[in-house]
C-alpha cells in the first residue's frame, strides 16, 4: 500500500536514487515550514508475542523468551510491552509479513515476532523479526542457538539486539552484576560477594559471609573481580577468578588496600593503598605485580576510576578541606578539581561513553547519585534517596545503579541496602531484585 | 559478643595456623600463597614503588580459602549468530486487491485548493491481506555464523518513486498571520506525538527534517519522507538514525492533523517539520 | 609520623592467639551511651570492686575505657580524648605484654570508601597519640572499618555519635 511504498523507497533506493527523484519538477506550492521543539518522553509501546514454537516444550521456551524480553525492555523504561491480551493479530509464521494494520490499531510502535525451535542435536534456536509498524518492513531480522541452560541469555541477547535497533545505542542486558549481598541485623551484618544476571535472576554467592567484602568490580572480560576482604582481619584488595574459583590477595601491601577497580584493558588495578592513616591512589600492574604511586597528598584520596580511554583517571580527595570529585592523568599528574557543588562528592566513576562522570552527593542532609561531565560543567542530580551511593555504569552508558541505603529508625526498625537504578535523564529510578538485601553493585561490560 | 567472635576467630585462626604447621601439605595453597618467608614489616611510607614479590606479611594462616563455588559465567556458551534475510513482503501468488504497486494517491497531489470538502477521508486502509500462502522456508544454517545478508538485495524493482519533491523555501517575509496559525495548528499536535529519544550522547544535535503530504483530510498523502539533509547526516549515526525514526513515527502517529482549515490547503499540503531537540535535551 | 617498626609482634602473635582464647569473654554492656560521656573510669588500676580481674579485657574496658569520640568527618582528639588515651598508656604501661588493635569507625553517612580511609586516619590517631605518650608502636596494630561495623544502627545523630570512634580492642597478653 501507500505507505508501504514509501517506505520502501525510502529504505531501499539509495540516496543517489533518492536524490535524482528529487530533480522532479517542484510542486507549485510553498512547503509550510514547521520547528517542533517540544516532544514528550515515553516508552515506545512495543507489541512482543510469545515467540511460537512447534510443539508445547518449544512453544513454552518461545514464551518463556518473550517474557525475558518484555520485562528487559520494560526495565529499561525506554519501551511499553503491551498486553498480549490486545493483539489482535495472531502470530503464526514468523517468516510472513505480519498484518501491520492489526497492529496500528493497537497502537503499537514496534512488532517483535520469534520463534523457537528445539533442534535435533538438542540445541535451542530462537529467531526474531523486528518490524516498524509505520514502514511496514523487518527492522532486524536474527537467529541465535545455543544449549537450551542458555535461554536466557539468549533472550537478553535479543533484548540488546531490539533495543540498540531502536534506541541507536547498545543494549546492556545480557550482563552481569556483581555485587556484595547482606543479611543479618544491623550490628551483625554478614556480607557476601555475589553475581547476578542484570535482571537480578541466577544469583550465585561467592563467599559464605564469615569475612567483610566489599567493593566487587569486574574486569573487562567480565572473567575476574577485584574487591576488598577482611579475611585474617587483613583488609585487602583481592582478586576473584571465576573459572577457577580462586581468590589471591592482590600483592603484598603492609596496610588496608582498597576501592581497586581494573583499568579498561584489564592489565591493571588501581587501588588505595592507607598508610599510617594516610591514604593514596596506586596502580599495580597484573602481570609484573609492581605497583606505582600515582598521588602523594595528606589527605585522603581514594575510589579511583580510569576513563574509558585510559588516559585519566577520576578519584576522590579531601585535599581541599571537603571530599571532593577529581581528575589526574594516568600517570599521577595534572591534578585537578571536577565538583564545585555545594556539599561533598565522591565516589566518581567515568561513564564508559566518556562523556560523564557518575558521583556521589552528598548535601543538605542527603546522599544522591549524579553525572557531571568531566570538565565539571552539568551537574545533574538523578537519584531520590535518603542515601545513594556508588553508581556503576551499565557498558553503554545510559543507565546506572547503586547503593540505596534505607533510614533505620528507633530499636533498628527499618534500614538495610538496596540496588537501585536509574537513566542517564533521571528518570524510571527503580529497584533492582537482588536475592535481599544487597549494596555495592559493579556492572560487568558486555559479556562476548 | 563482638569480643567473643574476636576471641573465637583468633582461636580459630591459631589453630588453623597450628594446621598448617602440623600438616602443611593437606592444605593446597594457591601459588600465591608464598612460602613463609620471616621477613620484617616495612613500612613504605617513603617508599612510592612497592614491588610485590618481596615483602611478606605476617606468617598468618595466608588469604586463599579458596571457596567451594561454582564458576558462574560460562566463557564458552557459544552463541551462534546469524541474521535473517526480511521475509518477502507480500505472498506473491495472489494478484489480489493490493498487487504490486499500489496506486498511489497522487491525485491527491492536485487536489485543488477548492473548500470541496474531501468526500472520503481517505483511511489508511489496511488492503485486506491474504491468509499468507505457504512460505518457502527460509533455509536457516543452524550452527554457522552466517555473514550479514544483504538486506538490501531481496527487494523487487522499486516501483517508479513518486517525485516528492523539496519544495522551494520561502522567504523569511512570508510570514503571515495565516501560516503562523498553521504552523501552530501543527506544532501543537505533533509535540503530542514526538517521542524524544532522551539520554543520547549530544542529544542536542540529532536535529530531524521530514516532509510529508496531507490530504485534505488531515491524513497523510502518502508516507513521511526524511529531508535530504537528514538522510545524508544519518549514515553512520546510529543515533541519529534513531532520532530520524522517532521522528518519523511521530508524524505517523500524529495523523490525522486537526483543525487544518480546508480553505487554505494549498498552504499545508506539503510540509516540512524540524524536529528540534535543543530544548528536549536539556535533560 | 612514627613509622611502623613492628617486627617483634610478629613473633608474639601466635602465642597471642591462644592466649586471647583463654581470657573470659563477657559481653561487655554495651557502655557506648553517648560519646564522651564520660568513661571516667577510675585511673586506679584496682578502684573498683569485685570481680574485675586487674589486667583483664575487661579491666580495660571498664576501668581505662577503651574508645574515643570523633567529630563528623573529623580524625583530631579532643581533650576527653586524650584523657581516656592517657588512661589506656598508663595501663599498657602496666601491662607490657598486652597488644592492641586500633579500630577506626565511621558512622553511615559517608560514602563506603571515604569511611574506609577515615576510620584508618582516626585509628593512625589514636596509635600515634598513644606512642607519643611511650607505647611502643610494635604493640600497636591499626585496622579500619569504615562504617562497616556500628555499634548502634538509628538512623540518627546519637548513634551516629558513638559509631564514630576509635576503640582499642586488646589482641592478647591481657590477663584472663
Amino acid at each position: 500500500m501507500l505507505l508501504r511504498k514509501s517506505s520502501f523507497i525510502r529504505r531501499w533506493l539509495g540516496p543517489v536514487a533518492f536524490a535524482a527523484s528529487l530533480l522532479a519538477a517542484p510542486v507549485a506550492h510553498a512547503a509550510l515550514e514547521v520547528r517542533v521543539d517540544e516532544g514528550v518522553s515515553e516508552p515506545l509501546p512495543i507489541a512482543i508475542p510469545d515467540f511460537i514454537g512447534i510443539n508445547p516444550d518449544a512453544s513454552r521456551m518461545g514464551a518463556d523468551v518473550a517474557n525475558v524480553v518484555r520485562a528487559d525492555l520494560e526495565r529499561s523504561g525506554l519501551f511499553r510491552p503491551l498486553a498480549p491480551t490486545s493483539f489482535i493479530e495472531n502470530i503464526t509464521d514468523i517468516n510472513v509479513p505480519p498484518r501491520f494494520g492489526d497492529w496500528r490499531i493497537i497502537q503499537a510502535q514496534g512488532l517483535v515476532t520469534g520463534q523457537a525451535t528445539v533442534q535435533p542435536d538438542g540445541r535451542l534456536r530462537v529467531d526474531f523479526r523486528l518490524w516498524d509498524i509505520f514502514g511496514e518492513e523487518q527492522m532486524i531480522g536474527l537467529q541465535y542457538t545455543a544449549t537450551p541452560e542458555n535461554w536466557r541469555r539468549i533472550a537478553h541477547l535479543v533484548s540488546d539486539a531490539i533495543y540498540q535497533r531502536i534506541t541507536g545505542e547498545a543494549g546492556y542486558f545480557d550482563t552481569r552484576i556483581v555485587f556484595i549481598a547482606e543479611s543479618g541485623p544491623g550490628l551483625d551484618r554478614r556480607k557476601r560477594l555475589a553475581v547476578m544476571d542484570q535482571d537480578g535472576a541466577n544469583p550465585v554467592f561467592l563467599t559464605q559471609g564469615d569475612y567483610l567484602v566489599l567493593t566487587p568490580r569486574f574486569n573487562p572480560t567480565a572473567q575476574m573481580i577485584a574487591y576488598m576482604s577482611y579475611i585474617n582481619d587483613r583488609p585487602r584488595v583481592y582478586l576473584f577468578d571465576l573459572e577457577t574459583g580462586r581468590q589471591e590477595m592482590l600483592g603484598n601491601f603492609p596496610n588496608m588496600t582498597f576501592s581497586p577497580r581494573f583499568s579498561p584493558n584489564g592489565n591493571s588495578v588501581v587501588m588505595a593503598l592507607e598508610n599510617n592513616g594516610n591514604s593514596d591512589i596506586y596502580i599495580m600492574d597484573l602481570a609484573t605485580r609492581t605497583s606505582r604511586r600515582l598521588t602523594n597528598d595528606p589527605g585522603i584520596d581514594t575510589a579511583p576510576s580510569f576513563s574509558p580511554d585510559g588516559t585519566q583517571i577520576t578519584f576522590e580527595s579531601n585535599r581541599g578541606g571537603s571530599q571532593q570529585v577529581y581528575v589526574m592523568n594516568a600517570d599521577g599528574s595534572n591534578v585537578r578539581r571536577v565538583s564545585f557543588g555545594n556539599g561533598r562528592a565522591g565516589t566518581p566513576v567515568w561513564s564508559p561513553r566518556g562523556d560523564l562522570i557518575a558521583f556521589t552527593k552528598i548535601a543538605d542532609g542527603a546522599f544522591r547519585v549524579g553525572v557531571i561531565r568531566p570538565d565539571g560543567s552539568g551537574e545533574r542530580v538523578l537519584s531520590t534517596g535518603w542515601q545513594d551511593e556508588g553508581p556503576t555504569w551499565a557498558p553503554n552508558g545510559r543507565v546506572l545503579m547503586y547503593t540505596r541505603t534505607l533510614q533505620t529508625g528507633a530499636n533498628g526498625v527499618g534500614g538495610g541496602s538496596q540496588i537501585w537504578s536509574v537513566d542517564v535523564t533521571g528518570r524510571n529510578e527503580r529497584r533492582v531484585l537482588a536475592p535481599g538485601d544487597a549494596s555495592d553493585p559493579a556492572w560487568s561490560p558486555l559479556i562476548q | 559478643m563482638r569480643k567473643g567472635i574476636i576471641v573465637s576467630a583468633a582461636l580459630h585462626l591459631g589453630v588453623i595456623g597450628a594446621a598448617m604447621v602440623t600438616w602443611p601439605s593437606a592444605l593446597r595453597l594457591s601459588e600465591e600463597a608464598p612460602p613463609s618467608v620471616p621477613v620484617e614489616l616495612i613500612t613504605i611510607a617513603e617508599a612510592t614503588n612497592i614491588q610485590a614479590a618481596v615483602r611478606e606479611p605476617p606468617p598468618q594462616p595466608t588469604p586463599t580459602p579458596v571457596e567451594a563455588v561454582v564458576p558462574t559465567i560460562d566463557p564458552d556458551m557459544d552463541i551462534q549468530l546469524a541474521e535473517m534475510t526480511p521475509p518477502p513482503p507480500e505472498p506473491q501468488p495472489e494478484p489480489e486487491p493490493e498487487a504490486l504497486p499500489e496506486p498511489e494517491p497522487e491525485e491527491v497531489a492536485q487536489a485543488e485548493p477548492e473548500p470541496e470538502p474531501p468526500p472520503a477521508p481517505t483511511p489508511p486502509s489496511p488492503a485486506p491481506r491474504e491468509k499468507p500462502a505457504p512460505e518457502p522456508e527460509e533455509e536457516f544454517d543452524l550452527d554457522s555464523v552466517i555473514a550479514l545478508l544483504d538486506n538490501r538485495a531481496p527487494r523487487a524493482a522499486t516501483p517508479q518513486s513518486a517525485p516528492v519533491a523539496e519544495a522551494p523555501r520561502r522567504g523569511i517575509g512570508d510570514q503571515s498571520a495565516m501560516t503562523m496559525n498553521l504552523r501552530d495548528a501543527i506544532m501543537s499536535q505533533m509535540r503530542e506525538c514526538w517521542n524524544f529519544p532522551a539520554g543520547a550522547p549530544n542529544a542536542e544535535e540529532l536535529f530531524v527534517g521530514v516532509t510529508f503530504y496531507l490530504a485534505p483530510s488531515g491524513e497523510l498523502a502518502r508516507a513521511p519522507q526524511l529531508t535530504a539533509e537528514t538522510r545524508a547526516a544519518m549514515a553512520g549515526n546510529a543515533y541519529l538514525r534513531a532520532a530520524a525514526e522517532a521522528a518519523l513515527r511521530a508524524v505517523n502517529i500524529c495523523a490525522p492533523y486537526r483543525g487544518l482549515p480546508t480553505d487554505q490547503y494549498a498552504e499545508w499540503r506539503e510540509i516540512i517539520v524540524t524536529f528540534d531537540p535543543t530544548k528536549m535535551a536539556g535533560r | 609520623m612514627t613509622k611502623v617498626t613492628a617486627s617483634a609482634k610478629l613473633a608474639t602473635i601466635c602465642a597471642v592467639f591462644f592466649l586471647a582464647a583463654c581470657t573470659s569473654e563477657e559481653p561487655v554492656a554495651p557502655q557506648a551511651s553517648l560519646p564522651p560521656a564520660t568513661t571516667t573510669g577510675p585511673t586506679g588500676p584496682n578502684a573498683p570492686t569485685s570481680t574485675i580481674v586487674p589486667g583483664s579485657l575487661q579491666d580495660f574496658e571498664q576501668n581505662v575505657g577503651d574508645r574515643v569520640f570523633f567529630d563528623y568527618d573529623g580524625s583530631t582528639l579532643d581533650q576527653t580524648d586524650r584523657d581516656t588515651l592517657g588512661r589506656q598508656a598508663e595501663w599498657l604501661a602496666r601491662y607490657p605484654n598486652v597488644v592492641l588493635t586500633v579500630e577506626g569507625h565511621a558512622d553511615e553517612r559517608g560514602t563506603r570508601e571515604y569511611n574506609l580511609a577515615l576510620g584508618a586516619r582516626r585509628a593512625a590517631s589514636v596509635r600515634e597519640y598513644l606512642v607519643s605518650l611511650g607505647v611502643s608502636a610494635a604493640r600497636l596494630e591499626t585496622i579500619s572499618y569504615g562504617k562497616e561495623r556500628p555499634t548502634c544502627v538509628e538512623s540518627n545523630e546519637g548513634c551516629w555519635q558513638t559509631n564514630r570512634r576509635g576503640v582499642s580492642t586488646i589482641r592478647g597478653g591481657a590477663a584472663s
